[in-house]
């Protein structure tokens, strides 16, 4: 993969994942990349940066984390455009064995396991949210489904107000969605999102409860806490990856359903489908765009001339479509053999959220197909207006056959 | 009858394994990786070791097929799926 030998000329491409282009025309954008034979390109936008697509290039750089390191700091800003804030986050701003040391702190609720228990709560939440619309017939389910069920979940792992979800989510939006064009809204969002986390932290500090805030608060390492600003940090973390991306996945696998009336027949009619499913959507268009990296010396990289500081994207949902890693790539086939995407990234920094996600998204999936099989999308869909961190749709209007809502206002 | 190793330097506890064939695979939780249940291989047929070894992002999975198995399945071994 790396070595001493000359590179080959560069290979440019105009290539912005915050444009415009990206937004409404992804599927062509990545096809277009991969055409140029080479598995990663350089790009002028953003000051600069490079993009890895290729799915044997990623597989490269992700086990190689000397060369291409996950440190972010005011040196090495990582990201591209470069986040603001200062701080570096837990975990995923870290490089070498302290990152798993720091996962481990959440993973009893976040391995399989810990995910599987939580599914009872989540299909109680997902009937109470489609009750709350299914005898109106009509619906925007990214809205009204998609996006409360998980950011009340991750609200309730924490341990922090759950009823409050609709403010956070949408300081989460902001900051997610709105870095490019709005930079001061994201800003002032995730400035929002931290004081707010402060002042969990203040209330919590001395009161630790059942859940992941505390689980966090009770961590050592060689004896000492986190420091309040890594506590802030993580929490924003889980925050960011507990509320967008799930209902990012689902959105973009209703859009794919309703434009695919046969890949609804096959799931209505066989639910033991769903799991593959769930990874040949993953495969096909998973929302999470990527990761960061930052390379640390100069270096001939599959070919192309890197070098010290450049900054690099690691396009996990362009390999899950790269042709010389799957066959028919672009064709969603639940019965395929070959489904090693990279939806959830790889090595050490791996979606911690990854089995969490898969429960999530299909118990809404399982309700859906039960509650409202013959949905149709019925208006515009909305994407946010800048899909590079998350492509995910922000209105999803839907209408169906009204049903019943038998637990509406039942013991709660 | 095939030996199935899961490198723990190189799983990053995907689950993947795990979800498809829960009683062939078991997970430890706080490492955070999957590991073979114990009497798995002789349970199961190598062709799920393999599949798993294939669907593994991380490439973690390696399967020894003993003689006999590697001529029932030449063209499975290596190569992309």
């Amino acid at each position: 993969m790396t070595d001493t030998v000359s590179a080959a000329p560069r290979n440019e491409v105009e290539f912005d994942h915050h444009g415009p282009e990206f937004r409404d025309h992804r599927q062509e954008v990545i096809e277009r990349l991969h055409g140029t034979g080479c598995p990663l390109g350089h790009s002028s936008a953003h000051g600069g940066f490079w993009a890895l697509y290729g799915y044997d290039a990623i597989y490269d750089a992700v086990q190689d984390a000397e060369l291409f390191s996950s440190a972010r700091s005011a040196e090495t800003p990582k990201m591209v455009p470069p986040s603001s804030l200062s701080e570096p986050l837990i975990p995923i701003d870290v490089d070498g064995p302290e990152v798993k040391e720091y996962r481990r702190v959440a993973l009893s609720r976040m391995s399989p396991a810990g995910a599987k228990a939580l599914e009872p709560r989540v299909r109680e939440i997902a009937t109470e949210l489609i009750d709350a619309f299914i005898e109106r017939g009509e619906a925007d389910l990214s809205q009204e489904l998609f996006t409360p069920l998980p950011a009340r979940m991750i609200l309730e792992i924490l341990g922090w107000e759950a009823h409050r979800w609709g403010e956070w989510q949408s300081w989460v939006h902001t900051a997610l969605h709105d870095g490019t064009l709005h930079p001061e809204a994201a800003a002032e969002a995730i400035t929002t999102i931290l004081t707010s986390i402060d002042n969990e932290l203040a209330k919590r500090r001395n009161v630790l409860s059942d859940d992941l805030f505390s689980d966090i608060l009770r961590a050592r390492f060689d004896g000492e806490p986190f420091t309040d600003s890594q506590v802030i940090g993580y929490g924003f973390l889980l925050l960011l990856g507990g509320m967008d991306t799930t209902a990012g996945l689902s959105g973009n696998t209703i859009i794919e359903l309703d434009r695919r009336p046969d890949l609804r027949r096959q799931l209505i009619e066989d639910r033991s489908l769903l799991p593959a499913a769930t990874e040949e959507f993953l495969r096909h268009n998973s929302p999470a765009f990527g990761l960061y990296r930052t390379v640390t010396r100069d270096v001939v990289f599959h070919g192309q001339q890197l070098q010290k500081g450049d900054r690099v994207i690691l396009m996990f949902p362009a390999a899950g479509v790269d042709p010389n890693q799957f066959e028919r790539p672009n064709e969603i086939d639940f019965a395929r053999s070959d489904t090693r995407h990279m939806a959830f990234g790889l090595g050490s920094h791996r979606c911690l959220g990854s089995h969490l996600a898969r429960v999530m998204y299909q118990v809404m999936m399982d309700e859906v197909l039960t509650r409202l099989p013959d949905f149709e999308i019925s208006g515009e869909v909305i994407r946010f207006e800048d899909s590079g961190d998350n492509h995910a749709v922000r209105y999803l209007p839907v209408r169906f056959t009204p049903g019943r809502a038998p637990g509406a206002n039942v013991g709660r | 009858m095939v030996k199935v190793f899961i490198d723990p330097t190189r799983c990053r506890g995907h689950a993947l394994c795990l979800g498809k064939w829960p009683d062939a695979f078991d997970f430890l939780d706080l490492d955070d990786r999957a590991v073979v249940r114990e009497g798995a291989e002789d349970a199961f047929p190598p062709d799920v070791f393999l599949a798993a070894a294939q669907g593994c992002p991380e490439r973690a999975i390696v399967v020894e097929l003993d003689e006999q198995e590697k001529q029932a399945q030449p063209d499975r071994r290596g190569g992309r799926s």
